[in-house]
């Protein structure tokens, strides 16, 4: 038995996990968590143990049962008859039985309570993915930082990346792991990058590298930052649209700056199971625009619009460019 | 020798000086460059109209060039040809559009075509008619370069808008000799900043500069960016960079 001393109750850590706290209480849970091992297997335990319910299903009984079978089983059921007639310790058995019988109806019914309770719980969940809901961090996180750091600098050419700042995500957040010079800062972006309505939003496999220019790390990497702290707070999706937006409004979040672009050149990243690494391109960022200004999605065009943002909820209009390389100069796939 | 033959030498002596004045002066622009000065006009004008419209379209794929404003350049400028309805402008550059020390500003067989979008044909355009206008007006580069400065400080030309840009996808066109229609490649204008605020020029990066802005004088700094396939579709070499 655990004689540690816990800041949260299981019952809280399960809210948590299901991002029902608020988000103060889910702030200081996260913040327990990452001091205590036992509450992160526990976690752990929680999130499979409630994976492992939502995907059980009964398996339907066979159509028919063979003759013989059937045959069998009436031989052993009039010999059992029998047996019972002539021995009443058997009798107590049969007593013993029903016990268990009825114990084990009770495991069924408090398994598909808890299954229900979980449902309810889940309210964030979308069943049509295989990602309907947060993975444990840890799935989220590299837990070999230089490996983190080598990817995020992918994402440009050396020339560029060799000099910028790095950040890598850890328990709290994103965190330095590297100053740069010149004013671009590469990073690692997660699944929860994507559109609140991606069926990959929760994927822990992905890994997007991106190397922000110093524009765009001042005025669209704050977004990043601010998902990822809100994810780790165990916000729900709905949450986490209502405070962006209201942080957009209040103008905590800033507007694009003219010029602000991203690289996204590297072969190593894992955008989403679909298109894995995808094609190496660029992204330019603007206060929300109609794509046509840009000609993007037309047939024939090199730009098109990223749905990452768009309104939904980020006043921004994201246009992608494919290029000729990756990031280590070897030739891409034309799109 | 009497005084008609001395005044006759005399003048003479000042033509041979005043030849070899400017022989020696043409010489100094010759051995720059084979186009030191501005050829006639007929040289730089397309005489079908047609053609022109064509070849400006051909800049961006048909699926933005086919409702762009197209523009023709004329005897007095450039003048509209096809009234477009999606806000972009296609045009075919002329030589005058390049760096003012460029060997090749007034190369008369240079033709960039260029479909500006909304933005840029607000911002980016009246550049290009304004210099033009400037050229067919018989200005030397002194004077055009006057009168660009002058024309920005005076807000005759505009402030860049955020988000201007143009295609350049056209395999028909010639940007100059050493490159002819070089790649196809957008062209995205900021206000004059540093090279590197885009990671531009950098080894193995795709963005590159153009230097025929760059605060010389236009204070607008010009990013280009290679792209793989041509107005029509058909694939590019990757090689360029």
């Amino acid at each position: 038995m655990s004689t540690n001393i816990h800041a949260i109750e299981q019952e809280e850590l399960m809210a948590y996990l299901d991002g029902e706290l608020a988000p103060e209480q889910a702030t200081e849970a996260l913040s327990h968590m990452e001091l205590c091992r036992e509450c992160q297997i526990l976690a752990a335990d929680f999130r499979r143990v409630s994976q492992e319910i939502m995907a059980w299903e009964v398996e339907a009984p066979e159509a028919g049962i063979p003759a013989e079978i059937n045959a069998a089983l009436g031989e052993r059921l009039q010999n059992r008859i029998a047996e019972k007639v002539s021995s009443p310790k058997l009798e107590n058995r049969t007593i013993t039985r029903r016990w268990l019988w009825a114990a084990a109806l009770a495991i069924v019914c408090v398994a598909v309570g808890l299954t229900f309770m979980l449902s309810s719980r889940n309210r964030n969940e979308d069943r049509s993915t295989a990602y309907p809901s947060m993975a444990s961090i840890e799935q989220y996180l590299m837990s070999d930082r230089n490996a983190e750091i080598a990817l995020a600098r992918s994402a440009a050419p050396q020339s560029i990346s060799s000099d910028a700042k790095i950040l890598v995500l850890g328990w709290r957040g994103y965190e330095t792991a590297r100053e740069g010079k010149n004013g671009f800062v590469c990073v690692v972006e997660r699944s929860w990058m994507s559109p609140f309505n991606s069926a990959e939003f929760w994927n822990p496999k992905v890994r997007a590298p991106g190397c922000f220019n110093a524009a765009a790390a001042r005025s669209i990497l704050p977004i990043t930052m601010k998902r990822t702290e809100m994810v780790l707070a165990g916000l729900s999706k709905a949450q986490m649209i209502d405070r962006l937006k209201a942080e957009f409004d209040d103008k905590e979040l800033p507007a694009p700056e003219p010029g602000a672009m991203c690289y996204m050149m590297s072969r190593a990243g894992h955008l989403n199971d679909a298109v894995g690494h995808f094609v190496p391109h660029l992204m330019f960022y603007f206060p929300l625009t109609d794509k046509a200004s840009w000609g993007a999605d037309l047939p024939d065009s090199p730009v098109s619009l990223n749905p990452q943002f768009q309104g939904g909820p980020e006043p921004i209009t994201e246009f992608v460019i494919p290029v000729a390389k990756w990031s280590d100069g070897t030739t891409a796939p034309v799109m | 020798m009497n005084r008609k033959s001395v005044i006759t030498v005399t003048l003479q002596t000042f033509a041979l000086l005043a030849v070899l004045c400017a022989a020696r002066s043409g010489r100094a622009a010759d051995a720059t460059t084979p186009y030191s000065s501005m050829a006639p006009l007929d040289q730089y004008l397309m005489p079908d109209r047609d053609a022109e419209i064509a070849l400006a379209r051909s800049a961006a794929p048909p699926s933005i060039s086919s409702d762009a404003t197209v523009m023709v350049l004329g005897r007095r400028g450039y003048e509209t040809a096809v009234e477009g309805k999606n806000g972009f402008v296609c045009v075919v550059e002329r030589a005058w559009m390049g760096a003012f020390d460029s060997p090749e500003f007034w190369n008369a067989k240079n033709r960039g075509p260029s479909c500006f979008n909304p933005q840029a044909a607000r911002s980016v355009l009246p550049i290009t008619l304004k210099r033009t206008e400037l050229v067919l007006a018989g200005s030397t580069k002194t004077q055009i370069m006057d009168g660009i400065k002058a024309a920005f400080q005076n807000k005759e030309l505009p402030a860049l808008e955020p988000g201007a840009m143009a295609y350049m996808l056209s395999k028909q066109g010639r940007l100059n000799d050493s490159a002819g229609h070089w790649v196809p490649h957008l062209m995205f204008y900021v206000p004059v900043t540093d090279a590197m605020t885009w990671g531009a020029d950098k080894a193995g990066s795709p963005v590159l500069t153009n230097p025929h802005f760059n605060g010389a004088p236009e204070p607008v700094t010009e990013f280009m960016i290679p792209v793989s396939v041509w107005s029509d579709g058909t694939p590019a070499s990757t090689d360029h960079h």
